[in-house]
């Protein structure tokens, strides 16, 4: 019963902030300086963790498989573990730490200054008018972002291919020929789901805080914790629906 | 008018409101006096509906308020004008935004009505010319008067302040005290201020009530020794 009722709660609260998501319309400035937050200001990041991503994949397939199997199947290990696995989840990892952070500091800030008390006064929605465009941004910027890093990491595992002792033109063979369109689609279900989870995760916690800076410090912390195990936990139930044979 | 029957509430263990009612009058200011932790700010935000008390009801012209999270009190909402202590303006928005956003959220203005209104509004408080201005580049006094237009910009029915002259100088806490004045009795509103100080209280009340040891009892004037009791 005692891990029901968070549950159930967190449930509740993810219900309640996208009840009504055709109200965007009325929030959409809001919508688009999230996009801008979570999308435009992570593009360095997402750069620099794609570069790291993209060799070290590269390096640990080779590592592994050279010898064993033909060299183009490096070429696909590669692309497929980018596509369905390390894309969407490093995306969302990183997604997660600047953003589900910031979210529950910024709300939970705003409740302990009244803001959100001041909202309900006004007969104002607080989850409509603070937590639906936070939801919707990370969900729609973490599928660009994944397919960014996806794109990146890829070019960079083809440079470094030469590298690891295998021709560029196998290297791509593989990576192009033995990809599926399912591989693609899954990903991005998967980011679209982690997107959700990432904003949930930060406005729940964000809103439970009542007083302190010391309970802030506390509730950026569950949001990033949180939302690292439901995207581990859901990684794993997409990867069961959409890729277990 | 505002009735407020019965109403208890405990925080942390500790009773905090014990069986406390309240009437207030149209186009009257009532005062609630308590020293700072005393409970009053709890009392404001259930009369609001912010705060479900453990027991009591609140009656807003005959209209019972009701808690939770499924509760629907727009119809009471919509008529309310709340001061917040501090101001709870929105940091990212504009002066003009925060008093225009009960506007652009619950009603279906036009954009050259509302700001038609947020001038108005802004020009009865004494700011006019500070649309543009964020809320970081505001002072203290000028803060609470742009969440005192916000709170007026829809014609309120009731007006609630929560220690409207906290923290400012004596000028700008006159100019609080006589837009309150002005504001809180026109058109038969029904209004209520709490505060801890003495000076707001006797300036603006037409109704004392004394909110001490968790009880609020109404009075006809007021000393400081009432409920500031190390003060004796």
């Amino acid at each position: 019963m005692s891990i029901l009722g968070p549950i159930l709660n967190f449930c509740l609260f993810l219900g309640r902030s996208l009840m009504f998501p055709w109200d965007i319309r009325r929030t959409l400035s809001r919508l688009i300086e999230q996009v801008y937050y979570n999308g435009v200001t992570a593009l360095p990041i997402i750069v620099v963790a794609s570069v790291f991503v993209g060799l070290t994949t590269a390096l640990q397939t080779s590592y592994q498989l050279l010898g064993l199997v033909p060299k183009y199947f490096i070429g696909m290990g590669v692309g497929r573990m980018l596509l369905i696995e390390l894309g969407p989840v490093f995306a969302a990892f990183i997604t997660a730490s600047r953003s589900a952070s910031a979210m529950a500091a910024e709300i939970g800030a705003m409740r302990i200054s009244e803001q959100i008390d001041a909202l309900e006064a006004m007969g104002i929605d607080p989850h409509r008018f603070l937590c639906l465009p936070r939801i919707l941004a990370t969900a729609i910027t973490l599928p660009i972002l994944v397919l960014m890093m996806e794109i990146l990491a890829a070019l960079i595992a083809i440079i470094v291919s030469g590298w690891i002792g295998i021709s560029r033109d196998t290297f791509v063979y593989g990576l192009t020929h033995f990809v599926q369109v399912r591989d693609f689609i899954g990903g991005i279900v998967k980011a679209i789901i982690f997107g959700l989870l990432i904003g949930v995760s930060g406005c729940y916690f964000g809103f439970k805080v009542k007083e302190g800076a010391k309970e802030l410090g506390q509730a950026t912390t569950k949001a990033v914790v949180l939302a690292a195990i439901l995207i581990l936990a859901f990684d794993f139930l997409v990867a069961l629906l959409l890729f277990s044979r | 008018m505002i009735r407020v029957e019965g109403v208890s509430k405990s925080l942390r263990g500790q009773m905090v409101l014990d069986n406390v009612n309240m009437e207030v009058n149209d186009g009257n200011i009532v005062v609630v006096l308590g020293r700072s932790g005393a409970g009053k700010t709890v009392l404001l935000k259930i009369i609001t509906g912010l705060i479900q008390p453990d027991a009591g009801q609140v009656v807003y012209d005959g209209n019972l308020l009701h808690y939770g999270r499924v509760a629907d009190n727009s119809s009471v909402l919509n008529k309310i004008g709340f001061v917040f202590q501090g101001g709870a303006l929105f940091d990212w928005l504009s002066v003009a935004d925060n008093v225009a956003l009960p506007l652009r959220e619950k009603t279906k203005m036009r954009l050259r009505e509302i700001n038609h209104r947020v001038n108005e509004v802004l020009k009865l408080v004494g700011i006019e010319g500070t649309e543009g201005l964020k809320v970081k580049e505001l002072s203290g006094g000028m803060v609470k008067l742009v969440a005192i237009a916000r709170a007026l910009v829809r014609e309120p029915r009731y007006l609630f302040f929560d220690e409207p002259t906290s923290g400012l100088d004596p000028v700008s806490r006159e100019r609080v005290c006589q837009l309150i004045a002005n504001e809180g009795r026109r058109n038969g509103r029904s209004t209520i201020v709490v505060t801890h100080d003495l000076e707001t209280a006797r300036f603006l009340a037409d109704r004392f009530y004394i909110l001490r040891g968790a009880q609020l009892a109404q009075t006809e004037d007021v000393k400081k020794e009432d409920y500031e009791p190390e003060s004796a």
